[in-house]
């Protein structure tokens, strides 16, 4: 079979990624993601240049030498109640190299959640086949041994490592794989802890093929290219652990195909691995407890964890994690400020609580890692809904020609480009964020691997110049140009002249609702005295209706948080392909299968709304599918460009005020290993669980 | 079968000798429980205060924004550097940012001195939503415009801290109260009737006010408060709210006042007016009801800082009136982090006057039950 590459994770896997550029995306509509999520991130610093990357894993073939595991598990060993260490490891383990130095065994890290389930842990213990490098400039293996591509893009192989074995002991092979796929994605009876997103389908949206030739091979056959598809999986918390990391000795006894005794309703209920102690897991820490009250979870080291350091040593050094659930922020805040936890992601609030932080570190006996960002594009930014319809209640008079004449201005690029002139950013920079950062309008996350070359970095800047200057006077020529005159109230009114009012919708969207408050407050105040524009801010915060007023198109504007840092995993800030944010409904459209969707009676919009051609949701539309239809990363980056361009032409679609703010990350001060760069705003790299925390350790 | 009784001619004879009637009583007893009167007086001058005239008091309007972000408090100076006694004046801000806590802060700047004046004129506003003016009780006179005197300090976008709280004092003052006149109308009117006729009245009365009281009231403002159209102001909202929530909360009440009535009916005055051929209205609303005046009273004494407490607290817990507007409850949201407490501290003077309303009402509450009850043994 042609191999258009290899990637091989045995040495040199790195110079291979990194010289062939070349992977391969795909195409595949996209996945529901989960919601934004409540909490996290971060504020604003001047960019600092992300230092120190690592390399990747560079496997020398295992000495014959001698590998060494924690004492405890030693202990075991003599005791014969667990193999020897050798036995325990895959054929070729996987050497990882360490940042500082090689460590000691011990310890135990206890850290905090706000979320109940605690994913912001599983987000970095979980390992995906594909892993996102640590220094964020691609993807490399990481469970899986390598992947290819055939020449066409259709044919994906995935390799896994032979000898490599569950928690308890089991081998993983591709028999869990197909248990997973036969068994469970493709039992329609199962509606427990699996997905069957877009990117496992074929182009007339049934399921992929999916083939396991032998034991360590896993093929995925589709009738269009799937360069793009596998690299879902690298955000290996819920694009892989949750819904594909299935041990399938251990769910046979609940699954009703090899129980008879069994329903689907106890293999729903066993089929909750961060739920349940004892789950097999393939990761440095499986959870072993869980306290009856759900607040507090413990990881235990996985005694046939897979990867050793580059003497021998087997990882992970810690032996546990402690997690325990803190849902009031200013509690886990004073919590940290008191050094109570070890390491701190995602749990100590926000940019504004670095100063806090910072005088108490010394007493709490904690460091800042100091060039942790958010990666936001925006924080905040003002989505502009492009097709805004009649049903949100925003006027007395609630119709549809009231909706378009509404949806017409906001759809007018010099409207949006009107609010953008006439924002202070500076001013508002100083209200939200203490008067710390730098003034931009909307992007992706500025640490994206689409700007990483010289080429990106241009079209990064020239993307966050965009009208991101005060100028209240050409903003007001704008508006007086689109026919909008000031009606007797001083407030200027619709071109028809009936009177208008702008409503912002805000929630606590990038995980401080004091944030959005202030700046809506600060923006309302800023359009209304610059721009004659009567604003109404609506705070939706814990209303149901926050979320449905976007997917709806019912919204204006709305407060966001914007971050990612690959497109073509989590496509919506760039590509109007979902329900969601600036194009609520055109994506619908297209995520509802495009023309063929059938209307629900009574709800026109249920299908969506097709984009009219030369809009600019159906060209970004267009620029999704060549994207997914081309081979390689690099040539995929400048699809991402043009895409860019198109929204400078077209846009702003998104008012930007501030971005890539600080985040306050501490560890203890006798915490090692530790990578001093990351972006926690995006979800997808999984940070810090692309630096594999398997590595640090407590020297103390 | 009840005997009207004459009058007594003992109360003839004592009402004759004191001279007074049942609201000089009140009065005579009221008066001589300090507290309580110390109690109406400052109630008064709150509501006076934040209600009518908080447009005068504060020193600026209430979206009067300044550069002066989380500026602490300027104290009024009356010494210049040299320690000379000087008329009094307040320092200009300066902007200090510390990038390694990434801290800003504003120190004085001695070099800049704005003389404070009483009656000083400022921000345009309308008194009682009439009169034109633009006087304040005080300000500074220069004609630098980015000079500002905070009292109490500055809020997140500048503005003057002591302004918005004398501001958000008129919704915290007053939004509870129209829901607790209709509570009271509504409990009182329907405890009446539920105790004088009794029988199915009376249980038909009682059984819907269980029905009632088996609501629960936060999920019910959360699922509210989503149904309401968005293009009505956050504070119509808020005041719907307060009235469904006093169409809910009048049980209580109503069962009070059944109680007294079920024993004011046997009394001999209520039967001679029976036997006089009164109607029932007259029974009921001239004769009974007076009675439970003095319970009554307390209650709503009692219950309206209740009332301002749920504001504050709902608001407080995102539920009630939101930013952007301004009430003690929204106020105390802000101040309400870790981060506020140590850097800006100053947010926390929302709560002095909370505590001081509560406390009058409290106040007045106390001394009017035992003034409205002269013929009780003590005093």
């Amino acid at each position: 079979m042609n191999r258009s590459k290899i990637v091989s994770l045995l040495v040199g896997a790195a110079f291979l990624l990194a010289a062939c550029g070349g992977e391969q995306p795909t195409q595949a509509p996209q996945p529901a993601q989960p919601a934004q999520p409540a909490q996290p991130q971060e504020p604003a610093a001047p960019a600092v240049k992300p230092v120190e990357a690592t390399a990747t894993p560079v496997p020398t073939p295992a000495p014959e030498a001698q590998y060494n595991e924690a004492p405890q598990l030693a202990a075991l060993v003599k005791e014969g109640k667990l193999p020897p260490v050798k036995e325990r490891l895959p054929e070729v383990p996987v050497v990882t190299p360490v940042r500082e130095a090689i460590g000691k065994y011990g310890g135990t890290i206890r850290t905090a959640s706000w979320w109940p389930g605690v994913g912001n842990v599983l987000l970095y213990i979980s390992e995906p086949p594909i892993k996102w490098k640590a220094d964020l400039t691609g993807y490399e293996p990481g469970l899986a041994e390598s992947y290819e591509w055939s020449d066409d893009g259709k044919t994906f192989t995935l390799k896994l490592r032979k000898g490599l074995k569950w928690s308890d002991g089991q081998p993983y092979t591709s028999a869990d794989w197909k248990f997973w796929w036969e068994d469970m994605v493709k039992d329609e009876n199962y509606k427990g802890s699996i997905s069957r997103p877009a990117w496992l389908r074929k182009s007339d949206g049934s399921l992929i093929d999916m083939e396991f030739p032998d034991d360590y091979t896993v093929v995925w056959k589709s009738d269009q290219p799937m360069w793009v598809n596998p690299f879902y999986m690298a955000q290996g918390f819920w694009e892989f652990a949750n819904p594909m990391m299935k041990p399938a000795h251990y769910l046979k006894q609940y699954h009703p195909k090899y129980t008879p005794t069994a329903t689907y309703d106890d293999l729903q209920k066993a089929d909750q691995w961060w739920l349940t102690p004892g789950y097999p897991c393939l990761f440095a820490w499986c959870l072993t407890e869980l306290s009856a009250d759900g607040q507090n979870y413990k990881f235990t080291r996985n005694p046939y964890y897979w990867r050793v350091d580059e003497k021998g040593n087997q990882l992970p050094y810690i032996d546990a994690i402690e997690v325990e659930l803190v849902q009031d922020e200013q509690v886990r805040i004073l919590n940290c400020t008191q050094g109570k936890y070890d390491t701190a992601f995602r749990i100590c609030g926000g940019p504004n609580e670095i100063p806090l932080l910072r005088e108490n570190a010394e007493k709490g006996g904690y460091r800042f890692l100091e060039n942790y960002k958010n990666g936001a594009g925006a924080w905040p930014g003002y989505m502009v809904n492009q097709y805004y319809v009649e049903g949100g209640k925003n006027y007395e008079e609630d119709t549809p020609e009231m909706a378009a004449e509404i949806r017409a201005l906001l759809r007018d690029k010099r409207f949006r480009r009107a609010l953008s002139y006439g924002l202070d950013r500076e001013r508002m920079i100083e209200v939200v964020w203490g008067g710390i950062g730098e003034a931009k309008g909307a992007t992706i996350s500025p640490q994206s691997w689409h700007f990483a070359s010289p080429e990106g970095q241009e079209v990064y800047k020239r993307w966050a110049a965009a009208y991101a200057e005060f100028d209240p006077d050409k903003a007001n020529a704008l508006l007086d140009e689109i026919g909008m005159k000031k009606g007797a109230d001083g407030f200027r009114t619709l071109p028809s002249g009936k009177p208008f009012e702008l409503v912002v919708d805000i929630t606590d969207w990038g995980g401080s609702l004091k944030a959005q408050v202030d700046a809506a407050a600060e923006a309302k105040a800023q359009w209304e005295a610059n721009l004659g524009i009567k604003v109404k801010v609506n705070n939706l915060q814990g209303q149901p209706e926050a979320d449905t007023r976007t997917s709806e198109g019912q919204y204006m504007l709305r407060g966001a948080h914007i971050s990612e840092i690959d497109i073509w995993t989590y496509p919506d800030w760039i590509f109007p392909i979902v329900n969601r944010y600036m194009f609520p409904l055109e994506g619908r459209w297209y995520a509802s299968g495009k023309d063929q969707c059938k209307l629900v009676e009574g709800q026109p919009y249920s299908c969506g709304v097709k984009p009219e051609p030369g809009s600019p949701a159906a060209k970004l539309q267009a620029l999704y599918e060549k994207g997914l239809n081309t081979k390689t990363i690099e040539d995929r980056h400048k699809v991402v460009w043009e895409a860019i361009d198109v929204i400078i032409e077209e846009g702003p679609f998104v008012i930007g005020v501030a971005g890539d703010q600080p985040m306050p990350i501490i560890v203890k001060n006798y915490m090692r290993n530790i990578l001093d760069y990351g972006v926690v705003g995006p979800w997808a790299p999984a940070t810090p669980g692309n630096q594999i925390p398997a590595t640090w350790w407590m020297d103390k | 079968m009840a005997v009207a009784t004459a009058p007594s001619s003992v109360s003839l004879v004592k009402k004759k000798e004191l001279g007074q009637s049942y609201w000089d009583l009140v009065w005579y007893r009221f008066k001589k429980n300090r507290l309580g009167v110390l109690g109406a007086v400052l109630l008064f001058v709150l509501y006076f205060s934040f209600v009518v005239i908080p447009e005068f008091l504060a020193p600026y309007a209430l979206e009067n924004r300044s550069r002066y972000v989380e500026a602490p408090p300027t104290p009024i100076q009356f010494l210049d550097e040299e320690g000379r006694f000087q008329a009094p004046f307040v320092y200009g801000l300066e902007r200090r940012v510390d990038q390694v806590k990434r801290l800003r802060t504003w120190v004085p700047d001695t070099t800049k001195k704005y003389p404070v004046a009483l009656f000083a004129q400022g921000d345009e506003y309308m008194l009682l939503g009439l009169i034109p003016m633009n006087v304040h009780l005080f300000g500074l006179q220069t004609s630098d415009k980015d000079a500002r005197i905070f009292l109490l300090g500055a809020d997140a976008l500048g503005r003057d801290y002591l302004s918005r709280i004398l501001y958000g004092g008129r919704l915290s003052l007053m939004i509870g109260l129209l829901g607790q006149f209709l509570t009271l109308a509504l409990g009182v009117t329907l405890g009446v009737i539920s105790g004088y006729y009794g029988g199915p009245v009376d249980m038909f009365v009682q059984r819907f006010t269980e029905f009632l009281a088996a609501f629960p009231n936060i999920p019910l403002f959360m699922a509210l408060s989503a149904a309401i159209p968005a293009f009505w102001s956050p504070i119509t909202v808020y005041f719907m709210l307060t009235i469904i929530l006093a169409f809910l909360g009048w049980g209580g009440l109503a069962r009070q006042v059944r109680g007294l009535v079920l024993s004011l009916r046997e009394r001999e005055y209520a039967l001679a007016a029976k036997s006089f051929g009164a109607s029932d209205r007259r029974i009921m609303f001239r004769h009974l009801l007076p009675g439970t005046m003095s319970h009554v009273i307390v209650i709503a004494t009692l219950s309206i800082p209740g009332m301002i407490l749920a504001e504050t607290a709902l608001s407080w817990l995102g539920l009630g009136l939101r930013p952007p507007l301004t009430s003690w409850g929204t106020l105390l949201q802000d101040a309400a982090t870790v981060r506020a407490i140590r850097f800006t501290p100053w947010l926390l003077w929302v709560v002095p006057p909370i505590l001081l309303t509560i406390l009058t009402y409290n106040m007045l509450g106390d001394g009017l039950r035992d003034a409205l009850d002269p013929y009780s043994g003590r005093g």
